[in-house]
């Protein structure tokens, strides 16, 4: 299924519930957090080359959308919802082996993040009143990602 | 695509600790998940059924396993799909896919959630450490609460990742 959206048309709004992804075939589309809103920002800007695939958690976990999704030009997106899935599958095997192998390298990093923090909190639980400047440093660049993650839900 | 193999009642299909070639996907029968398998610290994590599979993420990952596998029913039949078949296995069942992805996505929100509580961990040590020079014994309830939970998490996921043998069956 294919749509076509003017420059500042919305393709999707944040907080929509719409269990569908898109693939961009022409034009680019720039993905907000808190658009129209006074915290507005540009998260990601995606253009057509290599043909991205965006709002793929719409589709894949049915939850609602966490950005809205602008075309900062002429666009055209290729809609994907569960009912064509495997037909764009058997058309585009590429595009979607990416997306498996864009998670899973997410999955390797954020697993790698989570074990140095742990191990960094065992060797400051186990060098407890006496941490030296390195575990410091590491143990406060933790809590300011804490405090970030904070600010970002609020 | 893929070789079918028999398996009796209470065999292994795969084991916890060891290199994940290949997922399966049950044609018949049903099959056990565990972690610890026959140790005194088993514990059933699901029943699989016909038309289900697993071990994609092991695959996807090339991870160790994270769980030994029974088959529960005599001759229960069991797919082989290696990495190779991938694609044709989907295209199959597409809808198998997106269970996947799923299940990936879901892995990405959980570790994300851990990270941050290990961050929120280290936030609160810092804290308590500068509250009281005798830090440790002024932890709120939630750092005490949580970083049992954090180590026996990392324990067992560095386990899993660095391959150590040592104790993970």
């Amino acid at each position: 299924m294919i749509r076509d959206y003017e420059k500042s048309e919305i393709i999707f709004r944040e907080g929509a519930l719409e269990p569908c992804m898109y693939e961009m075939i022409q034009g680019s589309v720039g993905l907000y957090a808190d658009y129209g809103k006074p915290g507005e920002h540009l998260l990601e800007q995606l253009r057509e080359e290599n043909r991205p695939c965006f709002g793929e958690k719409g589709l894949i976990d049915e939850l609602p959308r966490n950005t809205t999704a602008v075309a900062l030009e002429a666009t055209r997106v290729y809609v994907i919802t569960k009912e064509n899935f495997g037909s764009y599958f058997r058309n585009n095997p590429n595009s979607v082996l990416q997306m498996v192998q864009r998670m899973s390298q997410q999955i390797r990093d954020l697993t790698d993040d989570y074990l140095k923090a742990c191990r960094t909190l065992v060797d400051a639980s186990k060098d407890s009143g006496k941490q030296h400047t390195r575990l410091k440093k590491e143990l406060t660049d933790l809590a300011g990602h804490y405090r970030g993650s904070l600010t970002k839900k609020a | 695509m893929g070789k079918i193999v028999v398996f009796r009642k209470g065999e292994i299909i795969c084991r916890q600790g060891d290199p994940s070639l290949h997922m399966y996907d049950i044609c018949v029968g049903s099959v056990g998940v565990y972690t610890d398998y026959e140790t005194d610290r088993q514990k059933q994590l699901t029943i699989l059924k016909k038309g289900e599979f697993f071990g994609e993420m092991g695959m996807i990952e090339s991870h160790l396993r994270s769980a030994t596998v029974v088959a529960l029913e005599e001759d229960t039949l069991v797919r082989v799909i290696t990495p190779g078949d991938f694609n044709e296995f989907f295209q199959e069942d597409p809808e198998k896919l997106l269970t996947v992805l799923r299940n990936m996505s879901r892995r990405i929100h959980d570790l994300t959630q851990d990270y941050l509580d290990v961050c929120r961990a280290a936030s609160e040590m810092i804290e308590s450490g500068e509250t009281d020079e005798e830090a440790g014994k002024e932890k709120s309830s939630w750092l005490k609460q949580n970083i049992r939970r954090i180590f026996m998490n990392y324990d067992h996921l560095s386990r899993q990742k660095s391959g150590g043998s040592d104790g993970a069956r």
